[in-house]
């Protein structure tokens, strides 16, 4: 159960929509994932563009979109590009994002902040993709973000969690869901990030480019189901040495 | 007269709203109606005042549309 701005879900596993290789089978993907919070993009209308089903299948699926200002450089265009998807979609409910560094897509962090205190006086759901920065997913969280996004490591580098002495951080100040997006690349990765106490992980690459996406994202799932149970049964506690777990110390003696 | 949609010449009578120019443009391209949105000198049209909006010769408009993004 991951709950956002008052909001339960399900699942605790958020899917993008890219990078698949074609609409139908991400709808089965993501049908597949059990995922209940779905991200999509905004592009400008090209005179020449192929017609783009995400939307169409979404709808079908029944899932709360996520729409995200990827595209945009500064906050004045992220704080438009929200503008324009809660016009379009009906949904207040935002995935901030403003990298301008097109080589590393790196989140700028001042202009995230910026965007995000202007969007939540407006109404807007916040869910701002960040560096996995503590300090300022605390700032984020005080703009009134209903949760924050730290990523893992690059967007759609598959690399795992190499940030996660700061994600420790951040989920043990957080007040708010965290939820780890972008560079997990495997079901494991997610794993780690349940382990470390995130609320939640957003996963696209690994799912989308795998040979058989379907089965990956069935893989996500049960993954991010088995955290579920996981932090409900609650890891036992490690210790320095040896504890035995049968009584054979005492087999050949009379207790 | 002339408007501009993403840089493209659309030719409209001068009584025309948004709304109208808008639909004619997403059947030309079939693109869903209800599924788009205009910004105007990069600040948001709302799609409520678009049947209220006439057009004006030289006016610019920015369409966008939903794609699938991560």
């Amino acid at each position: 159960m991951l709950t956002i701005a008052g909001h339960s879900f399900n699942s605790n596993l958020l899917t993008g929509t890219g990078k698949f290789a074609s609409p139908a089978l991400m709808a089965k993907a993501i049908a597949g994932s059990g995922s209940e919070l779905v991200t999509l993009a905004l592009k400008r209308i090209e005179q020449v563009q192929d017609k783009d089903m995400t939307l169409r299948h979404l709808r079908e699926l029944g899932v709360r979109l996520l729409p995200n200002t990827s595209g945009a450089k500064t906050a004045n265009e992220a704080i438009l590009a929200a503008q324009l998807a809660r016009d379009m979609l009906g949904t207040s409910w935002l995935k901030l994002e403003i990298h301008p560094d097109p080589r590393h897509l790196l989140p700028d962090p001042m202009e995230t902040l910026l965007a995000a205190e202007q969007l939540v006086k407006d109404g807007f759901v916040v869910l701002p993709y960040c560096p996995a920065d503590p300090t300022l997913c605390l700032r984020l969280q005080e703009a009134g973000c209903a949760a924050v996004m730290p990523l893992g490591s690059p967007i759609g580098s598959n690399q795992g969690l190499q940030t996660r002495d700061f994600l420790r951080i951040i989920v043990e100040q957080s007040q708010v869901p965290v939820i780890v997006d972008a560079g997990i690349g495997a079901p494991s990765h997610a794993a780690e990030a349940f382990e470390i106490g995130a609320d939640g992980v957003l996963v696209n690459t690994a799912i989308a480019t795998a040979a058989d996406p379907v089965a990956m994202a069935h893989a996500f799932r049960l993954t991010c189901e088995a955290a579920a149970y996981s932090k409900q049964g609650k890891l036992a506690q490690p210790a320095a040495g040896a504890q035995a777990s049968s009584p054979f110390t005492t087999f050949l003696e009379p207790s | 007269m002339f408007i501009y949609i993403n840089q493209h010449a659309i030719a409209c009578g001068s009584d025309d709203t948004l709304a109208k120019v808008i639909r004619a443009y997403c059947d030309d391209h079939q693109l869903h109606f209800d599924e788009v949105a205009v910004a105007h000198n990069d600040s948001l049209m709302p799609r409520s005042q678009w049947a209220h909006q006439r057009v004006v010769a030289e006016q610019r408009f920015s369409l966008f549309s939903a794609v699938a993004g991560g």
